[in-house]
């Protein structure tokens, strides 16, 4: 498959598939699990409403995470068959993810303050999160470092792949030290203790995210595979 | 429908973490759309 990929004329013709299908499944899935996270959802009874921030916050700190994942094995993937796909693909995989991690930490923090009276706190889950969204701005800043885009894509994805060291910690922080945040309930050695009508919602929005995430991940590497195939034409243009 | 999405002393941080995350979401949806059409456009120049 990966192989089948790397090929720029077939992902091309794949993309034109899969790219309609992400976009309108994103859009439906994502308007029902509004629907059901702002209207349909229970009111938690210790949270009270505020629960309904997890509708956008665990998704998009699923989506971070995710995303790092992705973005490492790309550049595994470069530096090992030094597929050039791969290397666009990392590169636009980073900004997506590094704006999710963001809206983990922003809505994270919206969260805080009422449930836990502050907006920050060096806990250990929310430390590791903001350790996940600096190396991706450090990819993000050595990707594009170097005159010639070239030679910053080798340190690039060096730095990505020691980054993944992180996404354990962040999973495991809950369970490894004493934090303020709450430890996991969904991903679960016993199976998930949220209630189903939590849960509906809850992946509507996490699989709508990941659709839309990957209808603009695949935009954007057609946008820098336009750009390498005619960068003379385009900067004499432009 | 007012009554349905007035979430009480909650209301501006269950409010403000969907406007947050939904306008980042527009925003980066925008740009992509916006640089392919212009890239799509200039590259039809050419032919």
């Amino acid at each position: 498959m990966i192989n089948y990929l790397a090929n720029p004329n077939r992902f091309l013709k794949f993309s034109k598939v899969i790219q309609p299908l992400l976009g309108y499944s994103s859009l439906i899935l994502i308007t029902i699990g509004l629907y059901y996270s702002l209207l349909d959802s229970p009111v938690d009874y210790q949270q009270g409403h505020t629960v309904r921030i997890m509708y956008v916050h665990v998704p998009s700190a699923w989506l971070a995470s995710i995303l790092y994942f992705a973005m490492a094995g790309c550049a595994a993937i470069f530096l090992i068959w030094k597929h050039p796909l791969a290397d666009i693909s990392a590169r636009c995989i980073a900004p997506i993810g590094l704006i999710f991690s963001l809206l983990t930490l922003i809505t994270g923090s919206l969260w805080g303050k009422p449930m836990w009276g502050t907006w920050w706190v060096w806990d250990a889950r929310l430390t590791s999160m903001l350790i996940l969204t600096i190396f991706y701005i450090s990819y993000i800043g050595l990707a594009n470092a170097f005159e010639s885009e070239t030679d910053g894509s080798k340190p690039a994805s060096v730095l990505s792949i020691l980054g993944a060291i992180n996404l354990p910690i962040i999973k495991f922080s809950v369970d490894w030290w004493n934090t303020l945040h709450q430890p996991s309930s969904i991903l679960r050695m016993d199976g998930p203790s949220i209630s189903n009508e939590m849960m509906l919602p809850l992946m509507l929005m996490l699989i709508g995210f990941f659709c839309l995430a990957t209808y603009i991940i695949i935009v954007n590497i057609k946008i820098k595979l336009m750009i390498k195939k005619h960068k003379n034409v385009i900067l004499r243009l432009s | 429908m007012y009554d349905l999405l007035d979430f009480g002393k909650y209301n501006f941080y269950v409010w403000a973490s969907y406007l947050i995350t939904f306008c980042a979401i527009f925003l980066i949806l925008f740009r992509t759309t916006f640089l392919y059409i212009k890239y799509k456009k200039l590259l039809n120049k050419l032919k």
